[in-house]
């Protein structure tokens, strides 16, 4: 099964048929390791996010071993999860001061997006729908309503821009409340 | 198109290479000289970088809903009764 005429509909659809046909698997391998239910679906979901992303990415369209592929994402990631949780296990102090300027900037960067979701949904899905997604600007004008190529393309510019300013503006009001 | 807008798009165009070799190389002296390109180029790249976690969060919340109904939904009882299999 592929992909075509990316939307959330087809999207769906495509996700259901890769949970039917590769998540058994997936599960079987995950328990063999000693992971859970939880884990499996954790590790599932994550492998979709890479597979969709390379997906996405013309160099992928042409991949005949779907299911390969994907068991391959899930076992690497599944072995990445196994170490990271043995180094965090071993971790010593000396990198509290690191860690707090990583939660500091972890924070900014979780309210200016909050706010963007709020207040720039719209432009944020667009330029998802063009930048992420991957969408043709004539897919973009048909899926956001827009009558032509050329509105949908000022469209875009002019949220990267919206964007822009309140990105600018937030972050520097998020620095001065921390500081 | 605004002039405004054609500069976001070369800002666009130069953070994503797909700018022509000469039209690049205009606009890094621009950069060095205009330092409010300048800013203008850093605060996009960061644009970008929230785009892809809005994008990957967006992506999560449609597994989300699938996920819910591959482990809910009356449909999918025998695809669950091979996951219990595995986990029991």
């Amino acid at each position: 099964m592929v992909l075509a005429n990316n939307n959330k509909d087809t999207r769906e659809e495509w996700f259901i048929h890769l949970y039917m046909t590769v998540f058994p698997d997936a599960a079987r391998h995950v328990r063999k390791m000693g992971g859970s239910f939880e884990d499996a679906k954790d590790v599932f979901q994550e492998a979709i996010v890479v597979y969709y992303e390379k997906f996405i990415t013309d160099s992928l369209r042409i991949q005949v071993n779907e299911k390969a592929y994907l068991m391959g994402i899930v076992k690497h990631l599944w072995t990445e999860r196994y170490h990271e949780a043995v180094r965090l296990s071993t971790l010593e102090y000396g990198v509290e001061s690191m860690e707090v300027s990583e939660s500091s900037r972890d924070y900014i960067a979780d309210r200016v997006l909050k706010f963007l979701t709020v207040a720039g949904g719209k432009c944020m899905n667009l330029l998802k729908a063009f930048y992420y997604d991957k969408l043709s600007m004539e897919e973009v004008a048909r899926q956001f309503g827009y009558s032509s190529i050329r509105s949908s393309t000022v469209q875009k510019y002019k949220c990267l821009e919206k964007v822009r300013e309140v990105v600018k503006e937030k972050s520097l009001t998020y620095e001065s409340f921390i500081d | 198109m605004k002039a405004s807008l054609i500069e976001t798009r070369n800002i666009d165009a130069y953070l994503r290479g797909t700018m022509s070799p000469e039209d690049r190389e205009h606009f890094q002296v621009r950069l060095v000289s205009e330092a409010d390109l300048y800013e203008k180029v850093l605060v996009q790249q960061q644009v970008q970088d929230y785009l892809l976690l809005y994008a990957r969060k967006e992506l999560k919340k449609e597994l989300e809903v699938v996920q819910h109904k591959v482990f809910q939904q009356s449909r999918f009882e025998g695809f669950r009764r091979i996951i219990q299999q595995i986990f029991k």
